[in-house]
């Protein structure tokens, strides 16, 4: 019973000490100088705007995390696959170009540098000696 | 941020991939004598005074040969070059039975090349008289007109 009182007692001393405080404070803020009230009141803003931000993070659920994983990924996904698409093309375009470099080989330049003269090639009587040939 | 910028960069070589591959592409047709490379004119010099007539799918062809003449040896190139302006006269029909039949040759057994290699070989290094001779004998081999100097 006593120790409860002596509790009650220090509890009451401690209000009372804390309303000095603050009516001290109360009273000095009056004669402040307008700058540092004003730059008090800059970083008491920021302050306030630092913890709002993580707390509205937090704020999220598991969903919410889920979410912008989701966004995160869907974002990527369609860039991954216009990369891919891109790369098709690329390697379609880089084949179409090997397989002309292959026709090449066998283009107008190497028939005009053949042991036989164009003209004959497009000789009738050649082709029935190349078909008669080639069926032996 | 990263994954954005290595989106850019990737974007930018696939686009100026594509835009030199377009225009290579729109490049070989068309091109008047004038526009032409200097590499590219002294091999299709025999073509020079026809060439701004030749139809663009002519020139394209042309410029075919052109490309791919530096791939050949002196004496294939010399061929080439003799060969160009009749190959340039030849009608689209000729040409491409020349090519079927060349494509046709090719197929053949090494022997067999071989065996006509020799015989234009032969008539090339004969006379005049000789030459004829052979071509009444083998129309199907030599032709009914003296090709020897082609």
């Amino acid at each position: 019973m006593q120790t409860y009182n002596e509790d009650q007692a220090i509890s009451m001393r401690d209000q009372e000490i804390a309303k000095n405080i603050a009516s001290l404070l109360n009273t000095n803020a009056i004669n402040i100088d307008a700058k540092i009230a004003s730059k008090l009141s800059y970083g008491r803003q920021k302050a306030l705007a630092n913890m709002a931000t993580p707390s509205s993070r937090l704020a999220l659920s598991q969903h919410g995390v889920l979410r912008l994983l989701g966004d995160y990924w869907h974002q990527h996904r369609l860039l991954i696959t216009f990369m891919m698409c891109g790369l098709g093309i690329v390697a379609l375009l880089l084949i179409q170009n090997s397989s002309n470099q292959d026709d090449t080989e066998q283009g107008d330049a190497f028939l005009l540098a053949s042991d036989l003269p164009p003209e004959i090639y497009s000789n009738e009587g050649f082709g029935t000696w190349l078909s008669e040939n080639t069926q032996q | 941020m990263v994954v954005r910028k290595y989106a850019a960069i990737i974007s930018y070589v696939l686009m100026s991939f594509l835009h030199t591959h377009i225009a290579n592409a729109e490049d070989t047709t068309g091109k008047p004598w004038a526009t032409l490379n200097d590499e590219q004119r002294i091999v299709l010099a025999p073509l020079a005074d026809e060439w701004d007539s030749l139809r663009p799918w002519q020139r394209e062809r042309m410029l075919e040969i052109a490309h791919d003449y530096p791939k050949m040896s002196p004496d294939r190139q010399e061929r080439v070059q003799q060969r160009l302006s009749s190959w340039s006269r030849m009608t689209p029909f000729e040409r491409e039975n020349a090519r079927k039949r060349y494509q046709q040759f090719k197929s053949l057994p090494p022997e067999k090349k071989e065996e006509m290699r020799k015989k234009w070989q032969e008539y090339r290094n004969s006379t005049p008289e000789k030459r004829q001779e052979l071509r009444t004998q083998h129309p199907e081999i030599f032709g009914t007109e003296d090709l020897s100097a082609k």
